[in-house]
């Protein structure tokens, strides 16, 4: 069960290297909640659930340590080749704390299909409290 | 101008549960929109929750409310003056977009798009996403692209 | 025939493409390619003609943006059409 409110479940997988760069899978399925309308004739992910993969990757990532995260804003988002289903989308999320607030961090995450192509490219800044 | 929800799925070719719009209850062609959008907790993303759970109404849905509405502002607009798009409609692109507040079941978002300009394919909106009087989001740029349906299939 | 600069003109220029292309003030140079140097495609193209627009209060065709690929080009063809002498 979900600890907070989200359109579907947008991470499958996470990984986090050494370096701290986090690795997030979601495969993309038709049958995922909100798809059936997206569009009938023809389905196609969401950008914005791009954007929600790349959040929950995020919150997750943020949050291991007992931290609080929440999304203070989105500071781009930038979208290319479509995600359909049957493809998987892996964000490569990359952290680093804002120079103006030090309660922000920016992640900063490039999102590509499973043919190699980039799907998007998308910054957040998560708010983090201790 | 006022737009039913039925109207919209005229003009939209998002369908229940992803066309997150209700009502338009304003409107001026090629210049601005507002669009509400009640949020129920019997809505898809808030199934599956822990009771204690955060019922904040999640970011990229509010997102793809407002884009929904500047969606209505463009094809409507475009409609009304006898020059349809053809294709499918994708947000392109974002910036800039500030979180002032959050919104929970029981609130009615009310978004107010203007559009600053339409360049071929793509329109550029600017817009705000009000509870009451509490302004929760503000997106500084918004690029909505009208993609023809063939360039939107699989790579080979 | 090339354009006399208007460095200020320039500069604001610059500022737009570095904003949408998301790159640093000191990355863009006026002959560094937007599409090879800056991973541009054609959104962030157009989103860059969009702000010029908007700024400078000049319709520029979208025919023009093959031309528009560093800030050297951008210049030339702004100053075309909002008719700047420099």
């Amino acid at each position: 069960m979900r600890n907070y409110a989200a359109p579907l479940s947008a991470v499958d997988k996470l990984e986090t290297a050494d370096d701290g760069t986090v690795t997030a899978i979601k495969d993309i399925v038709a049958a995922d909640p909100y798809l059936a309308g997206h569009y009938p004739h023809f389905t196609i992910y969401p950008g914005v659930f791009s954007i929600e993969t790349v959040y929950q990757a995020a919150r997750e990532a943020l949050t291991r340590d007992g931290a609080t995260a929440e999304l203070a804003g989105i500071v781009s988002v930038h979208f290319k080749a479509p995600l359909l289903p049957g493809d998987r989308l892996t964000a490569e999320l990359t952290f680093r704390p804002s120079p103006e607030d030090p309660s922000i961090v920016r992640v900063k995450a490039k999102c590509t299909r499973a043919d190699g192509e980039t799907s998007g490219r998308i910054t957040l800044a998560m708010r983090v409290t201790s | 101008m006022i737009l039913e929800h039925a109207e919209l799925k005229r003009i939209l070719p998002h369908r229940h549960p992803i066309l997150q719009i209700d009502r338009v209850v304003e409107f001026e062609p090629h210049r601005r929109i507002v669009a509400t959008k009640a949020i129920s907790g019997c809505e898809p993303c808030y199934a599956d929750l822990a009771d204690d759970a955060d019922h904040r109404f999640p970011t990229s849905l509010l997102v793809e409310s407002m884009g929904q509405a500047g969606g209505v502002l463009w094809l409507h607009s475009a409609a009304l003056s006898g020059e349809p798009p053809a294709g499918t409609l994708i947000l392109g692109s974002a910036r800039d977009v500030t979180l002032t507040g959050a919104a929970y079941p029981g609130d009615v978002l009310r978004h107010v798009v203007e559009l600053d300009s339409v360049k071929g394919e793509n329109a550029f909106m600017t817009g705000e996403t009000w509870v009451g009087e509490r302004r929760i989001a503000t997106v500084g740029s918004m690029l909505a692209v009208m993609r023809a349906d063939d360039a939107l299939t699989p790579a080979g | 025939m090339t354009t006399a600069i208007d460095q200020t003109k320039m500069d604001e220029l610059a500022e737009i493409a570095v904003e949408v292309l998301e790159i640093e003030d000191d990355e863009i140079t006026p002959t560094s390619m937007f599409v090879e140097d800056h991973d541009a495609d054609s959104l962030r193209a157009i989103e860059i003609l969009a702000r010029i627009e908007k700024k400078y209060k000049v319709d520029i065709p979208q025919a023009e943006l093959p031309n528009m690929v560093n800030l050297q080009a951008v210049y030339e063809v702004v100053a075309r059409y909002a008719g700047w002498q420099a």
